[in-house]
């Protein structure tokens, strides 16, 4: 009899949970990557890309290189963020899911517009959560970069894109930035927020602006071509809610150095391609003089690999010292603070109040710097 | 309730006097309508005498060598004895079978020669002889059919109580082995054995299983899979909670600790109580093989478990509620494969697993002859045809499969369709609820066997409550660390080895 | 039916479920708390530690018989379950805020669009159910449930394992000392819930050596604080933003930047974690209904109990900030009463039985 009743109740439940809403997998138009723009009139334009389901030729696709037709692009505008996923809901032709989605781009414009704040903090408190995506800012309309992702090396996009930014990311190239860690970072007290930078250019220049790889590079500024329009490289630094600046390839590499990443990089000395990885930060000191300036000492160390020839150690200790101390300076001009010195200040504070009125920002830019690096050189 | 024929007689025990002895008990066995009871008078010693048995079921040759031919050697003697002391003269004297007795009482005389035994009814003297001469054709001890192993013995259980407990002999030479005998069923009785270890089972376990047999008032009980029935302590549960067994070996394992057997006649099992659910989860190969490798098959066994509960329910609750948590290229690829299909996940996934019963069902029904039929029927139409007719998905036919795997993998096979019954209602909530579902129906099913007992010692012991155990439950640590002796074995038992004796 | 619930299930029953509602109150439901809520749940332990004194020592001097039998041998009847009704609907009101949690929870992770009711009966019907299996049962499944529950966490810590960064503990007293003293009153709050199931159990047969409340008590306590420095560790502390619980549910769940994918360990734990929270008070509350009025039968004071969550589950009463004004009090209103009936028969000292055996 008690087995009837347990049966009983449990088909209730089942009977009263009827009104939650069970939605077959094939129904639902999972984005992979979500753009985000700013149109002339202020409004916000949001461009998603969705696999299609049920088509069966992307083999063919894929080595035909006939572009992603898999996919289905569909944009919609809107005064805020919230209305412009209305319009997105509405416009594509299946339940809309945001929660696979493994990219965010949001165009350069909308990035240093004051739109911005509010727009990641809907992303942030959307529904379906996706941030977990890497966040990325685009130089051009992230509508085309949307449109330009092609599925690269064979797999379906969202593998690639994932297999790209790790490995990019690995060669310092970009910041390995979510969206959870910049949302963070940006809503905490501490260091300024980085993003991926990136950009849709079909042609880079013809030469080299400069002997090392990554000087000067952006994503509109590769060397290079390719059947993929869509490069990263670069990182864009946030302050108070919107962008402020873009750090270029080698100068990226450099943040995710000193933010403790390990990280493999060409560098170029003197002609000579040297094989870099970085060790992260030693000896981190930040403290104040008797004039009340800040002053921030570590050492930055790095192995240097012995491929055919071993470069001079001493002058690539320089070069590496004058190149990290250009970007230090550069930052406190821009007033962005991307290298996680404040965490390190902060843990000289009792309490977030006390950390808050030092007002970090203010003596990070009247800073002085005492870098160090150390190179160790190594067969492998 | 009307009393069973001839009541009144079987209360009755023998009067001495020959004619009325023999009409009673013709009477009782329903002669002469019963042409296989055999009731041949003969004379020896100066007194007549009757042979009674059953065709068939009594070995004719014994009875004619050492009763009848035995009997009429002892006519020289046979006039010197006093009437009321012929019987017991003959048992010691004539009779050249070794298991024999007096007996007196009509009721024991009926059912021991519908059991195959044969009574000597002797004029003028209120006692008889029952004498074994059992011989009835039966199965020999063959292969287990449901418990089979790679590593240990092959033997199984037949229905023969006789060779059961020649079997557990063999397993368990030890005095200490007791076997009471005890019949089951008001009306119609079945023998039933209890073997337990003395001084080794709780007395109060084994009280509690004396208490339990005794007090079954069914007018049948038909095997040891009714008797189970009658006296387990939660019939409403979908879990066993008392272990059937085709294999000695288990059952002399079990009963060495400390745990109680039931045989009966008619059944190819054992029946173990008390059991924990680790004992119907545990196999008995484990114990033969090196640790590692026991250890290994077990985790294999578990993860089977695992899967045959919650596979296709967590199918059906991650792709209905909860597609986030699939990774997107498995993702597209379960949604490529159901854009062609007409039904729900729900529906497709029960009318896999209704298809997967029915083979299972009907390849255990089907003749062997025929058995090669099933596995075409099942993989070519129910497999191949049905994903190519983009009636189901593949993916859910992998998981239907998994989960056959998962639940053939388990060694009980009414353990298994408990669980199946657990994974349809399973299912069904996480149809309803998703993941949240599952975890409640889960949850719930662990207090569930929390609260179960077996012969009153709780069913999740001993991890709950905890008992000192062995390293012997998820992973079987070697051999030289399993010290103690079972926590369901009495406390001060002369097994113990805790302390290295 | 009587509702029993020996000492040894009560153990992983009490771990569980307080250890749920430690860091649900602390995490969800007090965000301001940000990096620095690990020092907020030390410090309740530290409150609750004369509490567990005077508990074990108690049990000491009551070698026989129940906590609850023992009490009103002492401090009498009327009184005994006067305290029994207070402590039931103390009970009955944590199961409903963590009944609504788990909704929450359930609404955030997939059912959005489900409505309380059937999100809610669910879960207390399953609680009821698993109350009337009674206090063995329930205390069983929670020790079954922990030796799972360590492995899925060590698969949530490895999944997670680049996301720590030690220094956003730091500043180490987060929102200052006085914002945490009040956390700590909240925790001490809920950590005395330990002492509610204690008080409704019975000795084990024979009875265990170790001590019934402080120790578990303290564990409990010292693993919280762990798991909440090691969830400090995982992103700096969100100083701008509006916590909500939502939002503090998505940093607890998934971190943000674990993969979606990887957030099942942990849901196991949590969705579990809340279930045996809300079971418990609600076999509680029956218990304590049922001291104090003896007649009455054990699965009606469940299923009254059950009745009495949902209601206050469906009102703004277990809300979050309502749950956190109660949490103010809760120390005291549990330690109190407690302390009032406990204090008296351990201050006359002695080794002699307060209540006759059964």
């Amino acid at each position: 009899m008690r087995a009837v009743k347990i049966a009983a109740v449990l088909l209730a439940t089942a009977c009263l949970s009827g009104c939650t809403s069970a939605r077959q997998v094939e129904g639902i138009a999972f984005a992979v990557i979500l753009g985000a723009d700013l149109t002339d009139e202020e409004n916000i334009e949001l461009t998603v890309q969705i696999p299609k389901i049920g088509a069966k030729n992307s083999g063919e696709d894929e080595e035909t290189g006939s572009g992603n037709s898999d996919y289905l692009i569909a944009s919609a505008r809107g005064a805020t963020f919230t209305d412009a996923l209305m319009g997105l809901e509405i416009t594509v032709p299946r339940d809309l899911s945001l929660t696979q989605v493994k990219l965010l781009v949001v165009s350069e414009e909308l990035a240093r517009h004051e739109k911005f704040y509010n727009f990641a903090e809907s992303l942030a408190k959307l529904e379906q959560p996706c941030s977990s995506a890497y966040f990325a800012v685009c130089q051009g309309e992230a509508a085309e970069f949307v449109r330009e992702q092609k599925p690269v090396i064979g797999m379906r996009v969202s593998s690639g894109i994932i297999a790209m930014l790790e490995h990019h990311h690995t060669r310092g190239y970009i910041t390995g930035t979510k969206f959870a860690d910049f949302y963070y970072q940006g809503v905490s007290v501490f260091s300024d927020p980085v993003a991926i930078l990136c950009a849709t250019t079909q042609s880079g220049p013809e030469e080299p602006s400069s002997e090392h790889a990554l000087d000067g590079v952006t994503p509109d500024q590769v060397p290079a071509e390719s059947e993929n329009y869509n490069e990263y490289v670069g990182a864009a630094v946030f302050q108070d809610g919107r962008m402020a600046g873009v750090l270029d390839g080698q100068e990226t590499c450099f943040v995710n150095a000193v933010r403790g990443a390990t990280i493999f990089f060409n560098y170029s000395l003197e002609g000579m391609p040297v094989s870099l990885q970085s060790q992260g930060v030693r000896d981190m000191r930040i403290d104040e003089d008797e004039n009340g300036l800040t002053r921030i000492a570590f050492t930055l160390c790095f192995n240097v690999i012995a491929d055919l020839k071993t470069p001079s150690v001493d002058t690539l200790r320089e070069t590496l010292r004058n190149d990290l101390l250009a970007l230090l300076r550069r930052c406190q001009q821009m007033g962005v603070e991307p290298f996680g010195f404040a965490e390190r200040r902060a843990q000289d504070f009792v309490s977030l109040a006390q950390w808050q009125r030092y007002d970090w920002k203010a003596h990070f830019a009247q800073a002085t710097f005492d870098v160090d690096i150390n190179i160790t050189v190594t067969d492998a | 309730m009307a009393e069973i024929p001839n009541a009144e007689l079987l209360r009755c025990t023998l009067t001495g006097k020959l004619e009325t002895d023999e009409q009673r008990l013709r009477t009782i066995l329903n002669l002469p309508e019963n042409e296989d009871i055999i009731v041949r008078p003969f004379e020896a010693g100066g007194f007549a005498l009757r042979v009674i048995y059953t065709e068939g079921m009594a070995r004719d040759d014994k009875i004619a060598d050492f009763i009848v031919r035995a009997c009429r050697a002892f006519d020289a003697e046979g006039a010197e004895t006093p009437p009321q002391k012929r019987a017991e003269r003959l048992l010691n004297r004539a009779v050249d079978i070794p298991q024999a007795r007096l007996e007196n009482r009509l009721s024991a005389l009926v059912e021991q020669i519908l059991g195959g035994m044969t009574a000597l009814l002797i004029d003028g003297c209120p006692d008889a002889l029952l004498m074994e001469t059992r011989g009835f054709e039966k199965r020999p001890v063959n292969r287990t059919f449901s418990e089979s192993v790679v590593v240990g013995s092959q033997e199984g259980f037949v229905e023969s109580l006789r060779t059961n407990l020649t079997l557990m002999r063999r397993y368990v030479q030890s005095p200490s082995l007791v076997t009471e005998m005890t019949t089951v069923g008001t009306r119609v009785p079945l023998r039933v054995a209890i073997l337990y270890m003395k001084g080794v089972a709780r007395e109060d376990t084994l009280a509690e299983m004396r208490r339990r047999v005794k007090g079954i008032t069914a007018a049948v009980v038909q095997g040891l899979g009714q008797l189970e029935q009658l006296i387990e302590d939660r019939p409403w549960a979908l879990v066993p909670q008392m272990l059937l067994t085709e294999r000695p070996d288990r059952a002399a394992s079990c009963v060495l600790d400390g745990q109680i057997l039931v045989l009966a006649d008619g059944s190819p099992y054992a029946l173990v109580a008390p059991v924990t659910l680790f004992h119907l989860l545990h196999a008995s190969d484990d114990t033969f093989m090196r640790w590692q490798y026991g250890s290994f098959l077990r985790l294999i066994r578990m993860l089977g478990a695992l899967f045959s509960l919650l596979l296709p329910g967590a199918y059906v609750a991650l792709t209905l509620y909860h597609p986030h948590l699939i990774p997107m290229a498995l993702l597209t690829s379960i949604a490529e494969t159901r854009a062609q299909v007409p039904f729900s996940a729900l529906t497709e996934v029960l009318l896999m697993e209704f298809s997967f019963y029915l083979i299972n069902e009907a390849s255990t029904r089907i003749p062997s002859q025929m058995g090669a039929v099933i596995g075409i029927v099942g993989g070519l139409i129910l497999g191949q045809a049905a994903v190519s007719a983009s009636i189901i998905s593949p993916i859910v036919i992998i998981v239907v499969a998994l989960t056959g795997l998962g639940n053939f993998a388990l060694p009980g096979y009414g353990f298994t369709v408990g669980m199946t019954i657990l994974r349809i209602a399973i299912i069904l909530v996480c149809a309803a609820l998703g993941l949240y579902g599952m975890i409640l129906a889960l949850f719930l099913l662990l207090c569930h066997l929390c609260s179960l007992r077996s012969l009153d010692v709780p069913f999740m012991a001993p991890v709950a409550p905890v008992r000192p155990h062995n390293p012997d439950i998820l992973l079987r640590l070697p051999v030289w660390m399993q010290k103690r002796l079972l926590f369901l074995a009495k406390r001060d038992s002369w097994m113990r080895k805790e302390d290295g004796k | 039916m009587k509702l029993t619930l020996p000492l040894s299930a009560a153990r992983p029953l009490a771990v569980v479920a307080v250890s749920s509602r430690l860091l649900m109150g602390l995490f969800l439901d007090m965000p301001w708390l940000y990096n620095a809520s690990w020092i907020s749940a030390l410090g309740g332990m530290l409150l609750c530690v004369p509490l567990g004194l005077v508990a074990d020592r108690f049990a000491r001097a009551c070698d026989e018989g129940s906590v609850l039998e023992a009490l009103e041998a002492h401090s009498g009847p009327v009184l005994t379950r006067g305290v029994c009704v207070f402590f039931s609907l103390i009970c009955i009101y944590e199961a409903a805020v963590t009944a609504r949690v788990l909704s929450n929870t359930v609404r955030h992770v997939a059912l959005s669009e489900s409505s309380a009711v059937s999100l809610l009966l669910p879960l207390l019907i399953a609680g009821m159910l698993a109350a009337c299996f009674n206090g063995q049962a329930v205390g069983g499944a929670a020790r079954v449930w922990l030796k799972f529950a360590p492995v899925l966490l060590l698969i949530a810590i490895l999944i997670q394992m680049k996301s720590y960064r030690f220094e956003w503990l730091t500043p180490l007293l987060g929102p200052g000392p006085e914002t945490l003293a009040t956390g700590a009153v909240g925790g001490a709050g809920w950590l005395s819930l330990f002492a509610l199931i204690w008080l409704c159990a019975q000795r084990d047969e024979p009875p265990a050596p170790r001590s019934p409340v402080l120790l578990p008590m303290l564990v409990t306590g010292g693993i919280c604080a762990l798991l909440l420095a090691l969830l400090a560790t995982m992103a700096p502390p969100s100083v701008r933003a509006d916590l909500t619980r939502t939002f503090q549910l998505d940093k607890l769940l998934s971190n943000g930047r674990a993969s979606l994918v990887s957030q099942l360990p942990l849901i196991l734990l949590w969705y579990n974690g809340l279930i045996f929270g809300v079971t418990t008070g609600l076999f509680l509350a029956g218990k304590l209904m049922q001291t104090a009025f003896p007649r009455l039968d054990g699965r009606l004071a469940i299923l009254l109990a059950g009745g009495l969550t949902f209601a206050v589950a469906m009102l703004a009463l277990a809300e979050q900030n309502m749950a956190v004004s109660v949490s103010k009090w809760l120390f005291i209103a549990v330690a109190a009463p407690l302390a009032a009936l406990m204090l008296p028969p351990v201050w006359k000292g002695g080794k002699k039985p307060c209540a006759p055996s059964k």
